[in-house]
């Protein structure tokens, strides 16, 4: 008798089953930090584009933080992942008279972690910059909410346990030399567990993964 | 439905203790073991059990813990968890001077909640505690347990667990 509690035990500790809520307790949404990491995307017109964390040999950094580089289709761009949040690295230009010039850089907190259904974020940033010796106002604000979790199908399979995440940007420019301009836009990204982004959708553009792995895995 | 099952628990509780005139009070840490101590840091807890049924090498308990943890990345994230449960204690497994060392296993149900600022995600979870420990008696009635082991959530996360409590045994 004593024997076949112990056993019971021991076979209940070893026992597992699917859990979503669990699930994504345990999962990293974003598996950004892993070089050779790649995601293949395609939009509705067939265009791909190619993702892939690159090693990061020299250390770089940004403003203090040891950036992690994602190649876009050749283009690099620096992402960081702590102090609860995936942050990107923002270099702002404006256009004067065909030509783009750079005003200013710095980091932008683009998701809170961990995701939690409900939670929303902000960041916004109000600068007064200098062109040409005139001054520049820019504003520019991100909000996001994660609106709610939901199973997604792409070409690169079945993604259980998705976030849905929609964001609002706003970016206001006031200037004499340039003039003033308003944008703003709503999206939705999706992310999945050990996956990261499978899906965003714009207005007029939806991107789907097609594939994802690590090069250095062989995939 | 989670408020009526707390309440018949803490009868059956208070219930036994007064029965049976025996309690025990657990504090401790758990630490996260796996993928998910990537975004939660140590955490508390805190437990009452007492025994319902005794006999020469076993005994049967029903306890209530209380869990939290803090966002590792995150100080404004929080996990918690409330679970009810019952389980088996193998006692003397061999005796030292005054005290004995045991073995236990319980199963509970966790009411889990996690909240980030305002938003809160709520589920549950069925989990399986494994604990090793010794009793040491400190006098007629009173008894210090020093324990550890793990927590086994079924959805497939776990956490070591290491605490200390007292008991009143008569």
């Amino acid at each position: 008798m004593r024997r076949f509690l112990l056993l019971l035990v021991l076979l209940l500790q070893s026992c597992s089953y699917e859990n979503p809520y669990i699930a994504r307790i345990r999962s990293n949404y974003f598996p950004i930090d892993k070089t050779g990491s790649f995601w293949i995307y395609r939009n509705e017109n067939g265009s791909e584009k190619y993702i892939e964390v690159k090693e990061n040999p020299n250390n770089l950094t940004k403003d203090g933080k040891e950036v992690i580089i994602l190649e876009e289709n050749y283009n690099e761009a620096y992402w960081y992942k702590d102090n609860g949040y995936i942050s990107r690295y923002r270099e702002i230009q404006v256009d004067f008279n065909g030509q783009l010039t750079a005003v200013e850089s710095r980091w932008q907190n683009y998701i809170e972690i961990p995701l939690v259904k409900g939670n929303s974020w902000n960041d916004s940033w109000n600068d007064t910059l200098v062109l040409l010796n005139e001054p520049l106002y820019r504003t520019d604000n991100l909000n996001a909410t994660v609106q709610t979790f939901e199973t997604l199908n792409t070409e690169a399979g079945e993604f259980k346990n998705c976030y849905k995440i929609k964001f609002t940007v706003l970016e206001e420019i006031r200037s004499e030399i340039i003039g003033d301009s308003l944008f703003q836009e709503t999206y939705y990204e999706w992310y999945a567990p050990g996956v990261g982004l499978v899906k965003s959708a714009k207005s007029n553009e939806i991107w789907e993964l097609i594939d994802y792995g690590n090069i250095e895995k062989g995939d | 439905m989670q408020k009526i099952v707390l309440v018949l628990f803490l009868i059956i509780c208070l219930g036994s203790q007064l029965f049976a005139i025996n309690f025990a009070g657990n504090s401790g840490f758990a630490i996260p073991l796996g993928s998910w101590s990537d975004e939660h840091g140590s955490g508390q807890f805190f437990s009452v059990n007492t025994d319902i049924l005794s006999k020469d090498y076993l005994a049967i308990f029903v306890s209530f813990n209380v869990s939290t943890f803090a966002g590792k990345a995150n100080s404004n994230y929080h996990f918690q968890s409330f679970s009810p449960g019952s389980g088996l204690k193998f006692y003397p497994l061999f005796f030292i001077d005054n005290s004995n060392l045991f073995a236990k296993a319980s199963v509970s149900y966790n009411f889990i909640e996690r909240s980030l600022h305002n938003a809160k995600e709520t589920g549950n979870d069925l989990a399986v505690l494994s604990l090793i420990g010794a009793e040491l008696k400190t006098g007629n009635n009173w008894i210090i347990y020093l324990s550890l082991g793990e927590k086994h959530f079924l959805g497939g996360i776990d956490m070591f667990v290491i605490g200390v409590g007292l008991g009143y045994k008569k």
